[in-house]
């Protein structure tokens, strides 16, 4: 439980400094000194254009933490509470719910980010909100599948009888029970989302560079891999470690005593 | 029976919904494929240039005859032409699919059978070598994005090894590495799965039994308890499908490979919306086979319509 505290105190820190450092203007070319290595002026150098790298990067984590943020709340709680929804009810909710689940997850959502992007303009609250909804379909049966297991407890039956008001059946008495393996989920589709944001941007459609992401950067310095890999390797680790950071804190690697079995 | 319909009934729904929101959404956008077309031919933009144009490409018609035009033209076979160059989309959709779906099909098939495998061991050993590995792989693939690691191999592999060509020749460089590092992106994910589902079967009474009887730990797994973990695995493989249109797009990009996404990513930037609806018209049919043929397996397996 400590390190969950830790690496949760980290990543409120990180995030803090990505929107209160100070950074140069991320638009301010200097051609004179193009390609510099770290210094006090510039802490991570500066690119091929002469621009603080250091800036692009504070910027592209800003926009990176926005788009995780929108793609994960509204898919979660969204789908959380469609899921419990179509468990809870069953009948003809459950079906049209399922129909809403099964038709976001036929067009894929990289596919859905590229043609808004490509057509309305490109701008991260607006892949944020692609994601979160692309990826609305795994909540819905995630949670429908753990509601219908907690729904045959005895104790929700007898709740029933007692006459219980459904919403709090539902979100005092269900909810709690599944949030658990929801947060799992959620952690690995944070990170995923990460990469798909990083992606999105390094296919480069519709984006403005003057507006840097992670997987702009990576896609414009590519060709300096060998020259100057340091230019490549900043947004690489940022990625990484963003992703990584996704992963442990939400991740419950403890096994109880009663899932041991007779192979162990 | 019922099934079958309601089956049916489900994915003519989802392909009606899907045409009509790409078709609205397409007259929506801000430049129309009239402009596109004068541009395309360096025509000045004229009333009568526009409205010449407007009645040869039909879209002077009322806009449910222009949809309903559009889907029968497509049934029957006749997906239009592009609207920047003029050909013909289904003999490009059909020169580019090859590509596409061999990464998709190839590389997501080939991850999944070593995850069944890798899975398996896992499960038989808890915090044993395969347990790690299949760990170590999934948390790989959920920091690292595919393309860094396709950048990286261009540049060991094609820079300075110097024994692989990706961006000149017949590109088949281009599509093993594309087909590996799907594997490879499936594999952990995947494995977990089985390794789960493995776990869950450990836990039942017809299990305990057969090893309290004497029947080796291992034969009873692979023998016997088998195919609910076979089930979760198809379930799971039926979502990685949608991504060999998505997923694909990153590789395809990364390596110049002439596939479906490449030539979506260039019609996006064109603003070529024929090719854009035909494209999305194809994804649904492509994942209605997929999860047709998926869940006639998960049915031969003896499995309800399982959770994803």
């Amino acid at each position: 439980m400590r390190r969950k505290y830790i690496l949760w105190g980290l990543f409120i820190l990180f995030v803090l400094f990505l929107f209160l450092v100070p950074h140069q203007n991320i638009k301010l070319t200097d051609l004179l000194n193009t390609c510099q290595g770290c210094s006090s002026t510039h802490w991570l150098g500066t690119d091929n254009l002469g621009r603080d790298l250091f800036a692009l990067m504070v910027t592209g984590g800003q926009r990176t933490i926005i788009v995780v943020f929108l793609a994960t709340t509204i898919s979660f709680t969204m789908g959380s509470l469609l899921g419990m929804i179509s468990a809870y009810e069953g009948g003809i909710v459950k079906t049209i719910i399922q129909f809403i689940a099964d038709f976001v997850t036929v067009i894929p959502s990289l596919i859905m980010a590229l043609i808004f992007s490509a057509l309305f303009g490109f701008s991260a609250p607006m892949a944020g909100i692609i994601f979160g909804i692309g990826n609305l379909g795994q909540y819905i049966n995630l949670a429908d599948g753990l509601t219908s297991e907690i729904k045959e407890k005895e104790f929700i039956s007898a709740e029933v009888s007692i006459g219980l008001k459904r919403r709090t059946i539902l979100f005092l008495h269900i909810f709690p029970n599944i949030l658990k393996q929801l947060l799992v989920y959620l952690g690995n589709n944070a990170s995923s989302v990460v990469l798909q944001y990083a992606g999105l941007a390094f296919i480069g459609l519709g984006t403005d560079v003057t507006n840097p992401d992670w997987g702009t950067l990576l896609y414009q310095y590519r060709g300096y891999i060998l020259t100057y890999p340091r230019m490549v390797i900043v947004p690489i680790i940022a990625v990484c470690l963003l992703a990584l950071f996704f992963h442990f804190a939400f991740d419950d690697g403890r096994i109880k005593e009663t899932e041991l079995t007779i192979y162990d | 029976m019922k099934n079958v319909i309601l089956f049916l009934a489900k994915w003519v729904i989802i392909f009606i919904v899907t045409s009509v929101l790409i078709f609205a959404a397409v007259r929506m956008m801000p430049s129309t494929p009239v402009d596109k077309w004068l541009d395309a031919y360096h025509l000045p933009h004229t009333e009568e240039n526009i409205e010449y144009v407007e009645s040869k490409m039909g879209l002077n018609e009322p806009l449910p005859l222009q949809y309903v035009n559009w889907i029968g033209n497509f049934i029957k076979g006749d997906w239009g032409v592009s609207l920047v160059s003029g050909e013909n989309i289904r003999e490009r959709f059909m020169a580019k699919m090859p590509y596409s779906f061999s990464i998709g099909i190839t590389g997501i098939l080939l991850g999944a059978f070593a995850a069944f495998f890798l899975g398996y061991r896992a499960a038989l050993r808890r915090n044993g070598l395969c347990d790690r590995l299949t760990t170590s792989m999934t948390i790989f693939c959920q920091s690292i994005p595919m393309f860094i690691l396709s950048i990286l191999i261009i540049n060991a592999f094609g820079v300075r090894l110097g024994i692989a060509s990706f961006f000149t020749g017949d590109g088949r460089y281009s599509l093993l590495a594309a087909i590996l590092l799907t594997a490879l992106y499936s594999v952990g994910g995947l494995s977990r799965v089985v390794r789960s589902a493995f776990r869950e079967e450990m836990s039942k009474s017809y299990v305990k039994f057969m090893v309290s009887r004497g029947f080796s730990p291992k034969t009873v797994l692979w023998k016997h308890a088998y195919k609910p973990p076979l089930a979760s695995l198809v379930s799971a493989i039926i979502t990685r499908f949608a991504g060999v249109f998505g997923g694909s797009t990153v590789l395809e990009f990364a390596f110049a490979i002439p596939g479906l996404s490449t030539m979506l990513v260039s019609a996006m930037d064109s603003r070529d919306y024929s090719i854009l609806q035909t494209y999305i018209l194809v994804v649904v049919i492509w994942m209605f086979f997929v999860h047709l043929i998926l869940n006639l397996f998960l049915r031969m397996l003896g499995a309800r319509r399982s959770k994803a």
